[in-house]
C-alpha cells in the first residue's frame, strides 16, 4: 500500500467482507516509528525537550515517560511530590483526550456536525497547559523534576472549570448501573446519544475481542524486548507472551463496577470501550483533586553524567507508553518510543479482531469506523472495503 | 499517539485557516485557537482538522529541521501475516 497521508502519516485498514461478515483485516501502519532515531547524540535534556515538541498534544505523557526512562538510566528518584504532580498532570490530559474524542469524534459518528467548540476550548484552557499551576518555571519536562511550587489556589480553580466543562460537556454521567441507564434514555449530548444508538440498534457488543488485556508490563521483561529490538519489530507490531494485546481505558477501568456490568453483559465491545472513556473521565478529575493534596514545594534533583540504560512507563490516555533509552558519556545513544497506538492497532490486535469476532451489528464500514473510534489511534485512519467474490 | 508537526498558515477566512506543512496544503479549523490566528503564524494541528495552538517561530524551525532530516526515510509497517 502506498501512503498518501500528511508528514503525520496514519493507519491503512482495508476490510474484506463476505455479506454483513468481515472476514479479513489488513492493517498498515504509516506512523514516523522512526521519530526517535535522530535524538541519538543529543544531550538527555535536550532529546526529552524535543519529545514533548514532537508531540505537542499529548506532550505530557510523552514529555514524562521521557524524564522517567532518563532518571532511571542515570539513577534518580525525583521523589514523591513530583509523582503527584505528574499524576495528576497525566490525569489532566486524559480528560482533554477522552471529552476531545466525545465531542469532535463522536458527532460525526452520529452523522451530526460537532458543536462543542466553546466548551472545548474552555477544557483546554483549564487543562492544555495545567503545569503552569505547579511549575512555575514551566520546567515540567525536566528529567530529575523541576522547580515544583504549586499554586492550589489557581490550580484548583482550573479543575473548577475543567468540572463544569464536562457537566457542560454532558459527559458527567452516573457511575451507578441505575443511574446510568436511566442517563442513556434522558440525557443530551454526543455521549448518551452514542449510548442510545447502540441500545436502540442492538450494537452493545458489536466488536469485542477475545484479545487478551495488557494490563501489567513487567518492565523488565519488556526493557530486555526493546534493548533487542534492533528492526523496530517489537515497537511497530507489539505482542507481549505471545499474543497481541489490548491497552487503554477499558483495561485500566474493567473493575469499576458500571464498566464491569457492561462488560459482563455485552462483552468488550463498542459499548463498554466508549462507556470506559466516560467513566474515567469522571474518576480522573475526582482524582486530580486527591493527588493536588500531596503535592508540595520541591526542589529539583541534580542530574549526573553516568552511562545507563532506562524505561519509563506511564499510563497515557490510550494505554501504556514506553520510552526507553541508552545514555553514554552524557548522551543519548538509542532512543526508543512504543506507543498504545500499536498494541490496539495491531494486524491481529483489538480492532482487527474484534471486527471479525464480534457480533456483525452495523454493515462492514460503518461497524469499522465505530470501533476506531472506540480504540481511538489518535491518528488518521483510512478504511477501505473490499467485497469478496 | 500523533506526532504534530508545526505547519505555517498561508491563508485566514474566518475560522479557516489554510496551513502548509513540507509542501503540503490543508484547510482546518481556528474555531479551538485561544488566539487569533494570523499569515505566518506556525500552528500545531490536532486531529489532521483543527488548529490548537501557536508554535513559536524559533521552535518550529528546530522541529521542521529535524522532522525533514527523519522524515526523508518512512517506515511502513505492512500486516505480516
Amino acid at each position: 500500500m502506498s501512503s498518501s497521508f500528511a508528514a503525520e502519516g496514519g493507519i491503512d485498514i482495508a476490510l474484506t467482507a463476505e455479506g454483513d461478515r468481515i472476514v479479513d483485516v489488513a492493517i498498515a501502519n504509516h506512523r514516523p516509528l522512526g521519530i526517535t532515531s535522530h535524538l541519538a547524540g543529543l544531550t538527555p535534556e535536550v532529546a526529552v525537550r524535543r519529545i514533548a515538541t514532537l508531540f505537542s498534544v499529548c506532550r505530557i505523557a510523552q514529555g514524562l515517560a521521557g524524564c522517567m526512562a532518563i532518571e532511571h538510566a542515570l539513577g534518580i528518584d525525583p521523589g514523591p511530590s513530583q509523582k503527584a504532580a505528574r499524576a495528576l498532570l497525566l490525569r489532566g490530559e486524559t480528560v482533554l483526550e477522552h471529552a476531545t474524542c466525545a465531542l469532535l469524534d463522536w458527532p460525526v459518528l452520529l452523522g451530526k456536525r460537532p458543536d462543542g467548540f466553546r466548551t472545548l476550548k474552555t477544557l483546554r484552557a483549564s487543562l492544555a497547559d495545567l503545569w503552569d499551576c505547579l511549575y512555575p518555571d514551566g520546567d515540567w519536562v525536566r528529567p530529575g523534576g523541576g522547580w515544583l511550587a504549586p499554586d492550589k489556589t489557581a490550580l484548583m480553580a482550573r479543575l473548577d472549570a475543567a468540572e463544569d466543562a464536562i457537566v457542560e460537556a454532558r459527559l458527567a454521567l452516573p457511575l451507578d448501573a441505575a443511574g446510568w441507564q436511566d442517563w442513556v434514555r434522558s440525557a443530551k449530548g454526543p455521549a448518551a446519544e452514542i449510548f442510545r444508538l447502540l441500545e436502540a440498534r442492538g450494537w452493545m457488543g458489536c466488536g469485542a475481542s477475545r484479545v487478551p488485556l495488557l494490563d501489567r508490563l513487567d518492565e523488565t521483561v519488556l526493557e530486555r524486548r526493546l534493548a533487542a529490538d534492533e528492526d523496530g519489530a517489537f515497537v511497530a507490531q507489539p505482542e507481549w507472551e505471545d499474543a497481541p494485546r489490548e491497552t487503554g481505558p477499558l483495561v485500566r477501568r474493567i473493575a469499576d463496577p458500571l464498566v464491569q456490568a457492561v462488560v459482563t453483559q455485552h462483552g468488550r465491545g463498542l459499548t463498554a470501550h466508549f462507556l470506559a472513556q466516560c467513566v474515567e473521565t469522571m474518576w480522573c478529575l475526582v482524582e486530580m483533586r486527591d493527588l493536588a493534596e500531596d503535592i508540595y514545594r520541591d526542589r529539583n534533583s541534580p542530574l549526573s553524567e553516568d552511562d545507563g540504560v532506562g524505561l519509563g512507563l506511564v499510563e497515557a490516555a490510550r494505554g501504556w507508553l514506553a520510552h526507553r533509552v541508552e545514555i553514554a558519556d552524557g548522551r543519548v545513544r538509542r532512543y526508543q518510543i512504543l506507543a498504545p497506538t500499536e498494541w490496539n492497532f495491531h494486524p491481529r490486535g483489538a480492532l482487527a479482531r474484534g471486527l471479525i469476532e464480534g457480533c456483525p451489528g452495523p454493515p462492514p464500514e460503518r461497524r469499522a469506523q465505530l470501533m476506531v473510534a472506540a480504540l481511538d489511534p489518535c491518528v488518521p485512519c483510512r478504511l477501505r472495503l473490499r467485497n469478496k467474490e | 499517539m500523533c506526532m504534530t508537526i508545526p505547519s505555517r498558515v498561508v491563508s485566514v477566512d474566518g475560522n479557516v485557516a489554510t496551513v502548509e506543512c513540507f509542501g503540503v496544503r490543508r484547510t482546518v479549523s481556528t474555531v479551538l485557537m485561544p488566539e487569533l490566528v494570523v499569515l505566518g503564524d506556525y500552528v500545531a494541528i490536532m486531529a489532521n482538522a483543527y488548529a490548537v495552538e501557536k508554535v513559536s517561530p524559533e521552535m518550529a524551525a528546530e522541529s521542521l529541521a529535524y522532522l525533514q532530516e527523519v522524515l526523508s526515510e518512512p517506515v511502513v509497517m505492512e500486516d505480516k501475516r
